[in-house]
């Protein structure tokens, strides 16, 4: 069947090249290890703007009288050394409660080699050693002895244990609280989606690719190769990649997601999209789409199902130019329509509005298709309400293009 | 009327978009530096959208050459004077073959009633209004 609707779609006459493409920083082979010395980085560092910014910042007066009272020799950095677990203390002046489902996480995966160097401060001239940072793994570490988990320690010996520390000797209680805080939080650089999805596809790729590994690092394996199918690549939301054709920046999305979801949408980027980014439009609400239109029984493979999403996305051309466009309209529209049905304003717009709103357009541009399914009929009367809807939202102009 | 312009702005490339051109090249005006724009693009009716699609075409693509002090993640929209190879004509050829090739609904001023200033430009946005056929063109 050939499309429906009074909008035809034009394709983009634009080819897209390898070079228009961001690199995939996912394609690696066992064995691949990025590693860079010490002073490689520093010297990548001395070469930004961000170094000549820090110098600066140092030589200034309030730079300087801000780092008062602040030991700042380096013979004055934390010492290491092994303590014994009778010996160390939790207090809540400069920690969180005890978390048993924390507590339970850290020994049901436990693995020895995992670090486990736990901070303190000790009180001058005493043995009495407040924890910082890691008191659920010290605890961990002396249930496990208690319990028998270590097959070289006798249980009876738990309290005797040592523990490796990073020892601050201080009676200053502030500094403890602002370590708690920093070494919680504050001073980490947090670890984004794209990361974990990186994590994730090397734990397969890199560690795992010839046998069964954890279940997530396989899912994340079997998006990231669908998505690399249909030349979508994720990248780093601060890349300069971004905004090159077919990059995925919002990866925080994708663990939403099962390969059925990203074959859909892959296929239509790459069909109708190839020089574009990937947009979040084009992911959660097509994963709806795809899942309500499964539900109803259509036939993903048939000549109708591939008219009805070229309508969709010529529709999409025709009133936005493209996906992002497509959103703010609707972010646009929805409240407009709510004030006006309802006469209040909403407190935000519904996740599916953009697809409600792309769905009424297909409709009201004369395409039938939906018909046919009982679910989706419904699905499109959404956001109808007291003899309006959003498409009468719409300027003037834009609602001329319909006639 | 969506309007996508390329401008000479506190002396430096801007491309951007609005509806209210005249208040926007007001606001760029700066001592005895007059702004000016040099390119200007108009969405045809019922294609607002089209130019906002182009508008953020354009900044993609510029995104190495926007100037950025501060090495921010999100740089400002005026394109960093070192760059001198991104020009007005530059600029504007981003543009016409965004509408070319994705293709979009937006129509080019004539030359002739170019570049607009702060004197002209109440003259040139009414021409287009009343006499779209006569201030524009097809790309």
């Amino acid at each position: 069947m050939s499309t429906q609707t009074k909008f035809k779609w034009v394709a983009n006459k634009k080819k897209v090249t390898a070079q228009d493409r961001p690199v995939n920083e996912l394609d690696k082979q066992p064995g691949y290890v990025d590693a860079n010395g010490i002073d490689q980085l520093a010297k990548l560092f001395m070469d930004s703007p961000e170094y000549t910014q820090l110098k600066k910042l140092l030589e200034t007066a309030e730079f300087k009288t801000s780092r008062k009272g602040k030991p700042q020799r380096y013979d004055q950095m934390p010492k290491l050394g092994r303590i014994k677990i009778k010996h160390l203390l939790s207090a809540l002046a400069v920690q969180r409660k005890i978390d048993f489902e924390h507590l339970v996480r850290i020994i049901k995966t436990w693995d020895s080699r995992r670090p486990a160097t736990i901070n303190v401060i000790k009180l001058p001239n005493s043995n009495t050693c407040y924890i910082t940072d890691g008191q659920h793994t010290v605890l961990a570490i002396a249930l496990r002895a208690k319990m028998g988990e270590f097959p070289d320690v006798d249980p009876k010996d738990w309290l005797e244990l040592e523990v490796n520390c990073q020892i601050v000797e201080t009676s200053d209680f502030s500094f403890a609280r602002e370590h708690f805080l920093g070494i919680n939080g504050d001073d980490k650089l947090p670890i984004i989606p794209f990361e974990f999805h990186k994590i994730h596809v090397f734990g397969k790729r890199l560690d795992s690719p010839l046998k069964d590994t954890q279940e997530k690092y396989e899912l994340a394996n079997r998006i990231q190769t669908e998505l690399e199918a249909h030349n979508l690549y994720p990248v780093h939301p601060n890349s300069q990649d971004r905004f090159k054709a077919g990059s995925v920046v919002h990866v925080n999305l994708l663990s939403k997601l099962d390969v059925a979801d990203v074959r859909f949408f892959g296929k239509n980027h790459s069909t109708y999209w190839d020089q574009e980014p990937l947009d979040s439009m084009e992911m959660l609400p097509f994963q709806d789409l795809r899942r309500r239109l499964e539900k109803d029984g259509e036939d993903f493979t048939s000549a109708d199902h591939a008219a009805f999403m070229k309508d969709l996305n010529a529709i999409v051309k025709e009133v936005a130019g493209g996906w992002a466009e497509f959103k703010n309209l609707t972010q646009q529209v929805y409240p407009e329509y709510y004030c006006s049905a309802r006469n209040e304003d909403p407190s935000g717009v519904p996740k599916d509005a953009s697809l409600v709103l792309l769905l009424q357009l297909y409709v009201k541009a004369g395409g039938t298709h939906l018909n046919q399914f009982k679910n989706m009929t419904t699905f499109v009367t959404r956001y109808t309400e007291n003899n309006t809807n959003m498409f009468k939202q719409l300027d003037v102009a834009k609602r001329g293009l319909f006639k | 009327m969506m309007l996508l312009y390329i401008a000479d702005a506190h002396g430096k490339v801007k491309p951007g978009i609005s509806s209210s051109p005249k208040a926007r090249i007001t606001s760029y005006t700066s001592g005895n530096k007059d702004a000016a724009i040099h390119y200007l693009f108009v969405a045809e009716d019922g294609y607002d959208e089209h130019v906002k699609n182009c508008e953020n075409y354009v900044k993609r693509t510029l995104f190495p050459f926007l100037e950025n002090p501060h090495n921010s993640h999100t740089p400002s929209e005026y394109v960093d004077p070192i760059h001198t190879h991104i020009t007005y004509k530059y600029v504007s050829d981003i543009v016409e073959d965004r509408i070319k090739n994705h293709p979009l609904r937006i129509k080019r001023v004539k030359q002739a009633f170019l570049p607009i200033t702060r004197y002209n430009i109440k003259t040139v946005v009414d021409g287009i209004k009343n006499f779209p056929d006569k201030y524009l063109e097809d790309i």
